[in-house]
């Protein structure tokens, strides 16, 4: 406590030196007196009195000293110093103090954002109880590649009652709730929940209860939770909701409680805003073949992931032999649900980190050279302070102080950077990058920012401080300011000029190659038109529960909207490209006249359109014929099929007039029905299903009057922006039916550029961070190619005196740059070839060794540093020969 | 040097304080003058190590100073006990003797038993 308080007291003393000084000169001045009285007493002379009585007191400016060191802290004395000298250099030198200052700052800027981002989506733990326990559960197709799959009621109930692996398993399933109440009617999304669900997660609803386990009854499972967000929307977050009856499906459901505010389910996509119960009726507990659940399990404590899959497997394996027909090929898998939510944005985003670590190494590497050339002007300056006693240490101290402080700047500017840069990726909105709302500037990510700036001054004031203070005193004293150059500190700054060329060239490859995958891209041919087309997606299964009502609705709806002003063409789909999940060509076949092996049952997606459908999105006809509203339920089963389902079932013969054997069933509650003998009457162009990355499936098409679904999604073409006729389509729909809801309302075009979105972010950003880096490597080079030239005024001078040619003057400056930047294109292509593979998963269309690529951005940056180097070099030899001379 | 030893570390701010414990207010060359009087001129203390023990002594609070006016009406600065110095005195005082004693037993001739 007491020398706490000591501390105190000197660093207060800090503050008041200058009178602390003279009452001290006058404490030693009296005391002096009283010892010159005291040996006058003594009988000594006056002149002797005064000699002894300064010899008792020794010397004075040591005693000085000696109270000076307790008075105050010398340590953070001469930090304070260095501080202040640093500070009137650096003000001294406004370009370079801002040129330092501002590469810092988006060096570190860049870097706290992203990593604010990579905190956000992939550090946090999950908002869970014991994320890590957590893990999403699925069957496998073995005989597709394993690919994963959803799970049947029956094989998730028995996995559910068999598996020793899971401390509880619960199964969702999507479902839609068509609201009608106050306002206009509107279709939620909702999930249906097994029991356990919010158990399981280790949440609880932040009003009301959960479900209770009776209502997980059919008959009895007509109670909801809500979404923190839509009981703030719909119900003006009204408290009394709980316990309230609202009508979800025309039918009433009870509300019992409203979820936290901050409950996600970051896996599935958008977020739901209504939970039920779900729950199985005699029927659905024996659906094997319906493969429509999603799992989520939590592992026993003391259960690996690896042991948890074996068990999985020996559940599946027994299944299979118990009901070969149905689960012959079902296997089963798990992945981690933190995985799950990270998996495709992962590498992704460490890419974005990698290139911003790249950017501030460049930045570091041109502060440091700044530093060097800086280093070299004040050699004399330094070798004066070292001739005076200064120790190397406390050289070496005093660069470094202004390394920390040029650090401390480019820090805080750097966190105001990321801060706004945050405002900005936060602005733009990616609901490809799952939890990506949740990025915030925490403590963690000021952390960061700090370690990363106090790391970076070291990397940038350290290596030049060394050097800098290992100057040759005579040398240097006897050297006028910017005499002559030092060939091993050239050679660090050339090694800075290299390296910051090979990385900017890294980047630069980078973005150049995701560039030209984007353009591959947008370049391929979808199979269908998307402008102009807007998608209306609805649910009919509730209310229009027989096959007659369906049709009649979907062929009223789709002609009044053709009606609509505007509107060229109109249709209806079960599903659309870009709005079917992964690729999933699961729908089983057979082929009439081919026997059937039953490990290779052909497979393809089914869809099911109205006549309208191919034209309202442009699909066109191959060969025999479209829909008509002459096929209906009482006219022979007909299909369409696509082009690679032709070429890959029928590859030498005319697939037109051929059967194909199809199961269909209308809903998940019907029966099996025998599979129908369906005609194929016609083949249309392929369409790119999953995007245009994925080469497209097998599809066939079935007529909605034979294959009456409820979930359709309208497709309507028209002229101009098609979103500005929403409302009408909206109106002509309800008039057929005023109680319709539309679920998912989105332009095609819009949906591709939601899936290139992700695309569109990392280019755009890599291009930024190569942008960054160019200008920064063209920083580099001129600033030392401009300080090699200044160096070398006096020669230059003395060259063009004696008759040099300014050209060839010029060409020996530029070869000097010229050795350094092949050197660094080189390096660059080398380090490129070895990190493009990093980006390989992400190219399109290109190779990660694209050739074209590479000799593009190294023509690119060749030509910017020439440029860089060019400038400075041209200068020097537009000096007059006489001034140049007369240079100190 | 011979006979004149130089004050041990640690001991000097004991023997400042007690000296104003003893004698009252007093400036830095007769806190001096009193020590080297008390050990009957065997130590000999040396300015620079006085000035910053009183100074440290103030910071800790144990002494306070002010100008005052000496017997000879001349300026001087006065150090003067404050009531933690006091304690302080009784403290170590009391750690002083604990310590001589424990080491009188060391350095006590040998006793056969």
């Amino acid at each position: 406590m007491r020398r706490l308080w000591g501390w105190l007291v000197r660093l207060a003393a800090m503050f008041r030196r200058q009178r602390d000084e003279l009452e001290f000169a006058a404490e030693v001045e009296s005391n002096l007196e009283f010892h010159v009285e005291d040996n006058l007493r003594r009988g000594l002379a006056p002149a002797e009195a005064r000699r002894q009585a300064l010899i008792a007191l020794g010397g004075v400016e040591q005693t000085k000293e000696y109270q000076r060191e307790q008075r105050s802290l010398p340590m953070l004395e001469t930090l304070l110093q260095d501080a202040g000298f640093a500070f009137r250099m650096l003000r001294k030198n406004p370009m370079f103090t801002a040129v330092v200052v501002l590469t810092l700052a988006l060096g570190i800027g860049v870097n706290t954002a992203i990593f604010s981002v990579m905190n956000a989506v992939l550090l946090r733990p999950l908002p869970y109880r014991d994320p890590d326990r957590l893990v999403t559960v699925w069957q496998t197709v073995i005989s597709h590649n394993s690919e994963l799959d959803g799970l049947s009621p029956a094989n998730f109930l028995d996995w559910r009652n068999d598996s020793s692996a899971f401390e509880s398993l619960a199964a969702m399933n999507y479902w839609s709730f068509d609201y009608t109440g106050k306002g206009e009617p509107e279709s939620f999304r909702g999930e249906l929940v097994s029991s356990g669900f919010f158990q399981l997660l280790g949440v609880a609803p932040a009003r009301g209860r959960d479900f209770l386990a009776e209502e997980f009854e059919p008959g009895r499972d007509h109670v909801v939770l809500l979404s923190h967000g839509l009981w703030q929307r719909r119900f003006g977050s009204d408290p009394a909701i709980v316990g309230q009856t609202i009508s979800l499906r025309d039918q009433p459901y009870l509300v019992v409680g409203v979820l936290p505010a901050d409950f996600h389910l970051p896996w599935i996509g958008a977020d739901r805003e209504v939970f039920a119960p779900l729950s199985f009726n005699a029927q659905t507990r024996q659906l094997r073949t319906a493969t429509y659940l999603m799992a989520l399990g939590r592992l026993k404590p003391d259960v690996t992931l690896d042991q948890a899959r074996a068990m999985l497997s020996g559940n599946a394996l027994r299944l299979a032999k118990q009901y070969p027909t149905e689960d012959g090929s079902v296997g089963a898998a798990i992945r981690p649900l933190a995985a799950q939510i990270t998996g495709r944005i992962r590498p992704l985003l460490l890419l974005i980190s990698g290139a911003a670590g790249l950017v501030l190494l460049i930045g570091c590497a041109n502060v440091a050279n700044l530093l060097l050339v800086r280093g070299s002007q004040r050699a004399r300056e330094l070798a004066i302070r070292a001739s005076l006693g200064a120790a190397r240490s406390r050289v070496v101290w005093q660069l470094l102080t202004e390394s920390f402080i040029l650090c401390a700047a480019g820090c805080a500017g750097g966190l105001l950077l990321a801060r706004w840069s945050l405002k900005f990726i936060l602005g733009i909105q990616h609901s490809e990058i799952p939890r990506i709302a949740e990025t915030s500037m925490d403590s963690r990510v000021l952390l960061f920012g700090v370690i990363l700036a106090l790391l970076t001054g070291v990397v940038f004031g350290l290596v030049p401080a060394l050097r800098i203070s290992r100057t040759n005193l005579q040398a240097a004293m006897r050297r006028r300011i910017g005499g002559g150059a030092h060939g091993s500190r050239q050679g660090l700054k050339g090694f800075f000029v290299v390296s910051q060329v090979a990385l900017a060239l890294t980047l630069l490859v980078g973005a150049g190659l995701l560039l030209r995958s984007l353009v591959n891209l947008l370049n391929v041919d979808p199979g269908y038109s998307g402008d102009h087309v807007v998608a209306l997606q609805v649910y009919a299964w509730a209310r229009y529960t027989t096959n007659e009502q369906r049709i009649v609705l979907f062929q009223d709806a789709v002609r009044r909207v053709s009606a609509v002003p505007g509107v060229q063409a109109a249709g209806a789909a079960s599903s659309l490209p870009l709005l079917q999940g992964g690729p999933d060509e699961s729908f089983h076949f057979s082929i009439a006249g081919r026997p059937l092996r039953p490990d290779q049952q052909p497979t393809a997606i089914q869809t099911v359109v109205t006549p309208g459908y191919f034209a309202a999105l442009g699909v066109p006809l191959i060969r025999g014929r479209l829909f008509s509203e002459f096929d209906t339920a009482d006219s022979p089963p007909v299909v369409v099929i696509n082009q690679t389902m032709a070429q890959r079932y029928w590859p030498d013969e005319d697939p037109v007039g051929k059967r194909i054997g199809v199961q269909i069933f209308t809903s998940y509650n019907s029966k099996l029905n025998p599979p129908a003998s369906c005609e194929i009457v016609g083949i249309v162009g392929d369409t790119r299903q999953w995007g245009p990355e994925i080469r497209p499936g097998a599809e066939f098409f079935q007529p909605h009057a034979q294959v009456p679904f409820g979930g359709m999604a309208f497709v309507v073409r028209a002229s101009g922006d098609p979103f500005r006729r929403v409302n009408e389509i909206k109106q002509a729909i309800r008039a057929v039916d005023p109680k319709m809801t539309f679920y998912e309302v989105r332009t095609l075009a819009d949906l591709r550029d939601g899936f290139l979105a992700n695309r569109r972010l990392s280019l755009g950003l890599l291009a930024g961070f190569a942008a960054l880096a160019l200008a920064l490597a063209a920083i580099g080079i001129y600033g030392v190619i401009s300080y090699s030239t200044a160096q070398r005024t006096q020669e230059i001078g003395i060259r063009m005196a004696l008759g040099a040619q300014r050209s060839s003057v010029l060409a020996a400056i530029l070869a000097a740059g010229m050795r350094m930047i092949f050197a660094g294109i080189a390096a660059g292509c080398l380090i490129s070839l070895f990190l493009s593979r990093l980006v390989a998963g992400l190219l399109f269309g290109v190779g990660a060794a694209d050739p074209l690529t590479f000799a593009g951005v190294s023509a690119l940056l060749f030509l910017v540093a020439v440029a860089a180097s060019y400038l400075p070099a041209r200068r020097a030899t537009r000096v007059d020969p006489l001034v140049a001379l007369r240079y100190e | 040097m011979g006979d004149k030893f130089d004050v041990w570390q640690g001991t000097l701010a004991l023997m400042i304080l007690r000296t104003l414990e003893v004698m009252g207010p007093l400036h830095g060359y007769g806190v001096a003058r009193r020590i080297e009087q008390t050990s009957g001129n065997r130590l000999l203390i040396n300015y620079g190590t006085l000035y910053p023990a009183l100074l440290k002594l103030e910071q800790q609070g144990y002494i306070t100073s002010e100008w005052g006016a000496s017997e000879n009406n001349r300026r001087a600065k006065f150090y003067r006990l404050t009531r933690a110095g006091r304690k302080q005195v009784q403290k170590e005082t009391r750690d002083w003797e604990k310590a001589n004693d424990i080491l009188a037993r060391f350095l006590a001739p040998e006793q056969k038993t």
